[in-house]
């Protein structure tokens, strides 16, 4: 049994269904190709023009489907592999509404639009694909507020661990130790936090006095655990970070290319 | 000298109300006695706690006013009650109270009052247990906690280590310095969601924890500890002891009063004038089994009507009347009739009869009716007042039953669904008796227990080993097995031991696991009630070693058949003898080819700790998909009043199925165990369901263990015009919060909001059948 994504939904149904639809508009284009090319005025523009508007109508609406609990039996699964393969359709589409004909213009601008709502789309599904098995916490590994809570817990143990030492092994602790603060920033630009390894390890014992070495060896495997919690914690934001980033590119540009549609259509009538 | 009293009251709660307002009205010679306050309970609310008036169709009969209301509404009418009929109150501690005579002499600490008749009516509460230190008398100690806001800065004791002590101290932590102290070394009684909360604040050193600890003495600022390092003073000015109740049926044993059995649940037996078996005693209210204000009121008041020797129809009559509707007829004779023809309930009060009958549903039914079809989910139980009805197992058995006898009785111990079809064969009169009106009467009355213990047995046998044979082997087993429970986790038999006995599950579930070649015990699968274990080991006549350990893996109700009278079924009886040996070697090949793997035991031994395997339904959430949109959240908020009822990140998770806050529609579900009003139900559809007549007690959330029901109010729809209204000053006037859960969004035609929310499709529902088949994929997925 494979598991139904948003991607392959029912044996990507509305993958298929979007490239027939291409195929049929490949189709179109060829067979009714007007004396002097293609362009968005001749009827197979208009048809494709409209096809597209309706799309992108459909794609716009999902933002309301999926706030709409009550009522629906297909799945909002179903509509979002419909949402994805759609859209990715439009991309090749518009094209061959306009007859490729691009220019610095209203038109090209909202096709620009499209484009890049689309990538940023495609940008989302990509990492909703393939992020969430990197999901740490879904996986028994405690909540980021739990982790960063252990952190906490850990720099406690590693306060009483301090007291009434020399200060060779004060150095030490200097040397090794560091605060982790856990923010969005560090956690995505941060590069990876390195263990301690034992000779490394060894080497900073041998400075220590006689009693102090057990001690000192406590201190290094306690703040190699701190470090792989610092990396986990590091991990998962940087993770749901990028699960959630995209949809504030996705959204903005969404209306932006809706204005822009908008614009495009009249502007086209006003100069029927 | 003592004062006498024609009838003394003790307890002022409504039952004692009910009681003293009419004794008051009638000019009788009373007193009412209480140790604390007039309605103590409801004093002790929260403050504005909302006050149901259940059962809203019982007529209230009493002097005093009731219906729904805050906690101070109730209180005022209730002492307006009081001061208006001149009720003769006195504020002191009944101790003892002691017949000599035909008098009951009341020892109220130096006071001694009697009386010819006594209504007792102190409810069920009990006496909060005391520090029984000197000074544990001073007045800042306390037993209670109100209202945690008014405490700051202080030294605060919390005594205690069950739910009410963590909550109390966790709920002062904020504002005070409060220390905790535990008798023992960990907090075995306190929910784990509890356990957690305290060890977190004991570790964040907001809360200091006294292990092994006692108090020794209490004084004004200070009190001295005994711990293991030896006796500590601490600064203290407030005492919290949260040690417990002592329940009141020692004091009334010490008075006379008689209980069926040493079941915690049992009530003692009143006669239809509430008299108890002690003459001119009389108990009401919760002390029998009522646990509802209205009932107690009503109770109170005819008692005094009965002392006065006035005949009083039972305020429930007009429910009588309604239940049995269908029929024509006076409605007493009916009741007559109806005691006469079911045998089963030959032992039980003519109040306690009245109750069953109120709570039950009579139906009328033609030949070849259905009266409920297998797979259905309800869990009521049927008594055959007239006719007959047939028993359609799945083997195309046919068992035919009379009248005055009795089916459903599987209902009532597991939630499962019906395992026959029965279908009425001729005209037939039933009566249909809610499960937990069955289950208050197992417990209080004997003999309805033994009665029914001994129809399971047989019921659970014919279904599983003797499908086929003799009615007098049947009824040999039956008087030669046994019944035993299980803990949850108890290990039932354990791999290697000596097989002595087969064990039938009737109620629960158990784990199977054995030991791998590394020597790790493997969970290997689960078996629900109506199976059976440990036949193995009996199949020879020589003493074989348990393949397999066997664990409960929730609490857990087995038939156990010796080894003895099992070897004499297979010997008796062919067919069962090939049944049993078919199963030991099905089960044989499945030990030989289930893999071992410690991965997939430990995902079934997860699911079995988490209660997964008792789950009739239960959202699971694949986290390999998960994107953590909380869509399925939003969506259960949306269609559930504005509060989701799921917690998707609160839960655990073991590899990639993460199973979140949310009701798993338990098999057994532990929250309908203690509901007043019965709010609690499974549907036709097997979720469990909490309906309007919620009063908003708070016993399911606490009886739930897994976390999953809050108490909620109503969130009002929000418009946009209601941001632009200036904000309710008096934000505490809400309404009454109710008991929320997930209800399976049975009123939506499209089922529950969650899945269909989810745009990743990794949130799924499953039933205990698929999840087997889901675990084996997952590990085919992650192998």
């Amino acid at each position: 049994m494979t598991t139904q994504t948003f991607i392959n939904y029912k044996q990507y149904r509305w993958l298929w269904i979007t490239l027939i639809a291409l195929i049929l508009a490949c189709v179109g284009y060829c067979f009714f190709a007007p004396p002097g090319g293609n362009n968005g005025g001749t009827i197979i523009g208009y048809t494709y023009g409209v096809i597209a508007t309706l799309g992108i109508a459909y794609l716009m609406w999902f933002g309301i489907r999926k706030r709409s609990y009550r009522h629906s039996n297909i799945p909002l699964k179903s509509h979002l592999s419909a949402h994805v393969w759609i859209g990715i359709g439009l991309l090749f589409l518009v094209p061959l509404h306009s007859g490729f004909q691009f220019g610095w213009n209203v038109h090209t601008t909202a096709y620009a639009l499209m484009v890049a709502t689309i990538l940023s789309g495609i940008w989302g599904a990509v990492n909703y694909a393939s992020l969430p098995t990197q999901v740490r916490s879904h996986r028994g590994g405690g909540t980021l507020e739990e982790l960063v809570e252990q952190i906490e817990n850990i720099s406690n143990e590693i306060q009483a661990l301090v007291d009434n030492k020399s200060d060779a092994f004060i150095t030490l602790l200097n040397t090794i130790d560091f605060t982790f603060k856990p923010s969005l920033i560090t956690s995505i630009t941060r590069s990876r936090f390195a263990a301690i390894d034992r000779t490394h390890a060894a080497e900073k014992i041998v400075n220590l006095p006689g009693e102090e070495r057990e001690d000192g060896m406590k201190l290094i495997s306690t703040i190699n655990k701190k470090i792989e919690l610092a990396e986990r914690v590091r991990n998962e934001a940087r993770t749901l970070f990028w699960l959630k980033i995209w949809l504030y590119v996705h959204l903005p540009i969404s209306f932006a290319l809706v204005a822009a549609v908008v614009v495009h259509i009249i502007s086209v009538f006003w100069y029927w | 000298m003592s004062e006498h009293f024609d009838i003394a009251i003790i307890g002022a709660g409504p039952g004692g109300l009910g009681a003293a307002t009419n004794a008051a009205r009638q000019g009788l010679s009373h007193i009412l006695i209480e140790k604390s306050e007039i309605g103590n309970t409801i004093y002790e609310y929260q403050l504005r706690k909302h006050v149901m008036a259940e059962p809203t169709k019982l007529p209230l009969r009493s002097h005093v006013r009731f219906e729904p209301g805050t906690r101070e509404d109730i209180l005022d009418w209730w002492n307006t009650a009081i001061s208006e009929c001149t009720v003769n109150v006195r504020t002191v501690e009944t101790r003892a109270i002691k017949k000599q005579a035909d008098v009951f002499h009341i020892d109220c600490g130096g006071q001694s009052i009697t009386a010819s008749n006594v209504i007792l009516a102190i409810g069920v509460q009990g006496t909060p247990r005391k520090l029984g230190v000197p000074g544990d008398d001073m007045s800042h100690v306390a037993y209670t906690l109100a209202d945690p806001d008014a405490f700051e800065d202080m030294d605060i004791l919390v005594v205690g280590a069950g739910d009410a002590a963590i909550e109390n101290a966790l709920a002062l932590v904020d504002k005070n310095r409060v220390s905790l102290l535990n008798r023992t070394d960990s907090f075995p009684r306190a929910k784990d969601a509890n356990v957690a909360k305290v060890l977190k604040a004991i570790q964040a050193k907001k809360l200091r924890c006294y292990y092994d600890s006692a108090v020794s003495e209490v004084r004004e600022d200070a009190v001295t500890l005994t711990t293991p390092e030896g006796d500590i003073d601490i600064p203290c000015n407030h005492i919290i002891a949260r040690i417990g109740a002592i329940p009141p049926r020692a004091f009334m044993e010490a008075i006379g009063i008689e209980f069926p059995n040493a079941d915690r649940m049992s009530v003692p037996v009143v006669s239809n004038r509430y008299e108890s078996n002690v003459p001119g005693l009389f108990l009401v209210g919760a002390l029998i089994g009522y646990p509802l204000i209205k009932h107690a009121l009503n109770q109170g008041h005819e008692v005094v009507e009965h002392i006065l020797g006035n005949t009083v129809e039972p305020a429930d009559q007009v429910l009588i009347q309604e239940t049995f509707a269908p029929l024509n007829g006076d409605t007493n004779e009916i009741l007559a009739q109806f005691k006469t023809a079911l045998p089963l309930f030959r032992e039980l009060s003519e109040s306690q009869f009245r109750e069953m009958i109120i709570d039950s549903t009579v139906h009328t039914m033609n030949a070849g009716d259905i009266v409920f079809n297998r797979n259905d989910y309800t869990d009521t139980f049927f008594s055959i007042v007239s006719g007959g009805v047939e028993i359609l197992l799945p083997n195309d058995q046919v068992i035919s039953i009379e009248a005055g006898r009795y089916f459903g009785e599987m209902g009532l111990l597991s939630g499962r669904r019906r395992n026959a079809t029965v279908r009425a064969k001729a005209d037939t009169i039933l009566l249909e008796t809610p499960r937990n009106q069955m289950l208050k009467l197992i417990a209080s009355v004997e003999d309805v227990k033994t009665q029914l213990d001994r129809v399971f047995m047989r019921n659970a046998l014919l279904q599983s080993i003797l499908t086929d044979s003799d009615p007098a082997l049947l009824d040999q087993v039956v008087q030669q097995a046994s019944l035993k429970n299980f803990k949850k986790n108890e290990v039932i038999f354990r791999e290697g031991d000596d097989g002595d006995a087969l064990y039938v599950i009737r109620k629960g579930s158990v784990k199977i696991s054995r030991k791998n070649a590394a020597g790790v015990d493997v969970a290997q699968t689960y078996l629900p009630a109506g199976n059976y274990v440990g036949e193995m080991a009996l199949l020879e006549e020589q003493t074989a070693p348990r393949t397999a350990t066997v664990t409960a893996a929730v609490p857990c109700e087995t038939i156990v058949i010796s080894k003895e009278v099992f070897r004499t079924i297979i010997e008796q009886d062919p067919r069962a003898r090939a049944t049993v040996t078919r199963v030991a070697r099905e089960r044989g090949i499945e030990n030989l080819t289930v893999s071992q793997d410690e991965y997939s035991g430990d995902l079934l031994e997860f699911m079995t700790r988490q209660g997964v395997t008792d789950a009739e339904n239960v959202l699971l959430i694949d986290s390999d998909l998960c994107v953590g949109c909380d869509n399925c959240e939003s969506a259960c908020a949306a269609t559930h009043g504005g509060y989701s009822r799921l917690d998707r990140k609160g839960g655990k998770s073991f590899a990639a199925i993460q199973l979140p806050v949310s009701c798993r529609h338990c098999e057994n579900p532990l929250c309908m165990l203690d509901c007043p009003p019965d709010a609690l139900r499974r549907m036709p559809d097997g979720e469990v369901i909490i309906d309007d007549s919620c009063i908003g007690c708070g016993n399911c959330q606490t009886n739930c263990p897994y976390g999953v029901i809050q108490m909620v109010y109503e969130k009002p729809a929000r418009s946009l015009f209601s941001l632009f209204k200036a904000k309710n000053k008096n934000g505490d006037s809400k309404g009454p919060a109710k008991a929320g859960k997930c209800d399976m969004c049975r009123e939506l035609s499209d089922g529950p909001a969650c899945v269909r929310a989810c745009p990743t499709g990794a949130a799924f529902r499953v039933n205990p059948s698929k999840m087997l088949a889901i675990i084996s994929s997952k590990r085919e997925v992650l192998s």
